[in-house]
């Protein structure tokens, strides 16, 4: 008798019913994820007075590109200083936050680093206990003097404790004490032990900490918020909060609108909104697949304990 | 290692950072240039609103004015409309130095020894601008006895209004004459609805408040009023009124008719007074918007409005625009001055609200006050009336007549003073009990207001919740501090 190839293994997949309805669980998931965008891609789409009439749908009642060609006429110069301000924020500051935390990280992850103990504890007390706004405020302004710098939207969040601590944990699991012994009595120096053999075996761990960061400095508006006055220091997300912002009070204080539309710099229509979405989160989301190869890995190992 | 990875990853490096050193370093010299002469006699003031594209040019010819008068120099800073509140209350909370700012959360500031005390300095610095305020500007300022900011003379008084979209108005062939309360714009809802089912007919949203002939201690978010055509000594509950009830009944049934949006109680959509979106609106007018003058020219169409609402002098009104002096402030005298002289000088007021003369608009000769608008008067590059100075010293355009303006401060007399102007409820013994009523009313206040949910039904509720969450705790200390006020 011949032995039949084996061309699948089953042992540790679902039954098929049970597949089919985890398949379609996942399905309804990721489509509640998608729809929502796609949605604004298509009100950015829309004709404004079909909107007005009809509300709005999945497919534009008249396909109409005036968002994107009112973006680029009235708002070119703030939208496009915004997203140079935005991409630079993001690229330097995920640079910095990725350096100094796998630095910091990699350090308290070595067992024969003698503050090794202090240094997270140390960092484990700024995760639990957060000092709050007005603090946060005194120091960046009064202490470090850095209203109205760029370095305001950089700083506060160029080191992330939380991905410290998974980091911590990755150079633990994937990077063995026999590797950097055996480096040593070849005669590597500390410095090129991490950058040469350390860093490459946590290229994951460094890749998913990579796109939390990038992640958070692409969508953060609060520390503009607090911290830039000066048009030319305004990221595309602030902006876009700024006007639904202006929109909101607008609309609460409609009693006083003749008063104040005197004073109110003219509102985009609901498709020229739209479009600013679809322009500040297509550039971040597109980043994505290419950081999803390292993901799982990066997670998983990141987060298991010895 | 490759190399040309090294050379790539070291020149991205560096790139950026010179590019972010350009960036911030250029921005770092100049405040650090301002900031050292700022100590001498530049101003730092925050202001709401969005910066005028024209900044630098209107502050140019402003500054040159101010520093000729006064030695010192302003800086204005502006806030987004809908960032000044969350902004000013962290700027207030670290201590920070600045000189003026547009008021924001007044009276608890000012308790709080946020606010420098002009009770003596408005009146010695600010003479001219003082003596032009309405008595109820300065009554309505106090707190605890004190004023703490002075007030933009502007509309003192204001009344509730439906405003019309003019142009349906004609097209319909529909007369507004008989309409005084909300229940007589009935009939034309109506018939306004059945020709256009797709536009908003009675064009609201979410933060709506229906309006009656109340005035409230602590805003119209909360429960606690007084029924200006009852009895004024008393502090009620608006919504057990029974003239309240009929308001709210009417709002339902016009929200069962389709004549509001359906989604009113969420909606923030916007209903542009420019626009055709809408039919009726509810507005907020006072004397110096001559009527609806002032609202047909923001909406550059002709809307025509009527009152609703008795014309009230209250706190709201004096507190409308107020500026205050930072307690930190190291200029407070000089403060005070450069606010007087915004208060009084008309051409350096005027320079500032209708833009820079002879590009924006020019007087009329041989008229006094008078000026024509020019082409470049254009949005945003001016500042608003309301929040900026003194309306009283504005130059009026000519389709103001002299009559209109004679009429104007005619009305101003004639308002009718709120019992409660300058009543400050201090709620530091219900403190819990007045947050548990702002989330109950949270819970209520929109779904009622736009006529959503039935009051019938609803208020009952309302009743019961606001009764669990400690109502007559705090009704009982408000009346206790409002008869004291009352004694004085």
């Amino acid at each position: 008798m011949r032995k039949k190839p084996v061309s699948k293994v089953e042992i540790r997949s679902f039954n098929k019913p049970v597949n089919l309805f985890f398949n379609v669980l996942i399905a309804v998931f990721a489509l509640s994820c998608v729809l929502p965008f796609l949605f604004v891609v298509a009100i950015s789409l829309s004709n404004e007075t079909a909107l007005a009439a009809h509300g709005y749908s999945f497919w534009p009642k008249e396909l109409s590109i005036f968002g994107y060609t009112y973006l680029f006429d009235q708002m070119q110069d703030k939208i496009f200083q915004a997203l140079f301000v935005t991409v630079l924020v993001t690229l330097v500051g995920t640079l910095i936050n990725s350096t100094a935390t796998s630095l910091y990280a990699y350090v308290i992850s070595r067992s024969n680093f003698p503050f090794r103990r202090f240094f997270t504890v140390f960092c484990l007390i700024t995760m639990l206990f957060s000092p709050g706004m007005v603090a946060n405020y005194l120091v960046m302004t009064n202490l470090l003097q850095l209203k109205d710098t760029i370095w305001a939207l950089i700083l506060p969040m160029a080191v992330s404790p939380f991905n410290i601590i998974v980091m911590r944990t990755f150079f633990k699991r994937s990077v063995s004490e026999s590797i950097i012994e055996s480096a040593r009595i070849d005669g590597a120096s500390e410095m090129r032990i991490f950058i040469q053999i350390v860093l490459p075996l946590a290229v994951p761990g460094i890749a998913t900490i990579s796109l939390f960061a990038a992640l958070g400095y692409w969508n953060d508006w609060f520390n503009a918020l607090l911290y830039i006055q000066k048009d030319s220091l305004v990221p595309l997300q602030y902006l876009l909060m700024k006007i639904q912002n202006n929109i909101q009070y607008l609309t609460q204080n409609a009693g006083a609108s003749s008063q104040l539309s005197g004073g109110m710099a003219a509102i985009p229509g609901e498709s020229a909104r739209m479009a600013i979405v679809v322009i500040s989160t297509l550039p971040i989301a597109i980043s994505y697949p290419f950081f999803q190869k390292y993901f799982v890995k990066g997670l998983t190992i990141g987060g298991v304990k010895e | 290692m490759k190399t040309w990875k090294k050379v790539v990853g070291l020149s991205t490096a560096v790139v950026l950072l010179g590019a972010l050193t350009a960036c911030g370093g250029g921005s770092k010299e100049k405040t650090d240039g301002s900031s050292k002469k700022a100590d001498e006699n530049t101003l730092l003031m925050y202001q709401i609103g969005d910066k005028p594209d024209n900044y630098d040019a209107l502050m140019e010819v402003a500054n040159k004015r101010i520093e000729e008068k006064t030695g010192a120099k302003l800086n204005i800073q502006y806030i987004g409309w809908g960032d000044y509140k969350k902004k000013m209350s962290v700027i207030v909370s670290s201590g920070e130095n600045y000189d003026i700012a547009f008021a924001d959360s007044y009276v608890p500031n000012a308790q709080k020894g946020a606010f420098a005390d002009l009770t003596e300095l408005a009146p010695k610095f600010a003479k001219d601008a003082y003596d032009q305020l309405d008595e109820a500007y300065i009554k309505g300022n106090l707190v605890d006895g004190k004023l703490y900011a002075f007030p933009v003379n502007g509309n003192v008084y204001s009344q509730q209004v439906l405003t019309f979209n003019k142009q349906y108005l004609d097209k319909y062939n529909l007369s507004i004459d008989d309409i005084k309360t909300y229940k007589d714009a009935e009939s034309v809802l109506k018939t306004f609805h059945e020709k256009e089912p797709n536009i908003a007919a009675f064009a609201i949203g979410q933060g709506f408040k229906a309006q009656g002939d109340f005035d409230f201690p602590i805003g119209n978010d909360y429960p606690f009023a007084v029924d200006l055509n009852g009895d004024t000594k008393k502090i009620i509950n608006q919504y057990e009124n029974k003239d309240f009830m009929d308001v709210l009944k009417t709002m339902h049934k016009w929200y069962q008719a389709g004549y509001i949006p359906s989604d009113a109680a969420t909606s923030n959509t916007e209903f542009p007074l420019e626009g055709n979106t809408w039919f009726i609106r509810q507005e907020t007018q006072g004397p110096y918007d001559y009527g609806d003058t002032i609202l047909s020219n923001a909406a550059g169409q002709e809307l025509v409005s009527k009152a609703f609402t008795t014309p009230l002098k209250s706190s709201d009104q004096a507190r409308m625009a107020n500026f205050v002096v930072s307690n930190t402030s190291k200029n407070k005298e000089k403060a005070v001055e450069v606010l007087g002289q915004i208060n009084s000088d008309p051409e350096l007021l005027n320079g500032l609200v209708w833009g820079i003369e002879g590009e924006a608009w020019e007087k009329i000769p041989n008229k006094d006050g008078k000026i024509k608008l020019l082409d470049g008067y254009k949005p945003n590059t001016h500042l608003p009336a309301w929040n900026t100075g003194n309306n009283k010293i504005l130059y009026t355009q000519d389709t103001i007549t002299d009559e209109m303006i004679k009429e104007r401060d005619e009305s101003i007399a004639k308002a009718e003073t709120s019992p409660i102007l300058g009543f400050n409820f201090v709620t530091s013994n219900v403190k819990t009990e007045m947050s548990n009523i702002a989330n109950v009313m949270s819970q209520y206040l929109d779904g009622l207001n736009t006529g959503t949910v039935d009051p019938e039904e609803t208020v009952p509720k309302l009743k019961e919740a606001l009764d669990n969450a400690g109502y007559d705790k705090v009704l009982t200390e408000m009346q206790k501090q409002y008869d004291e006020f009352l004694k004085k």
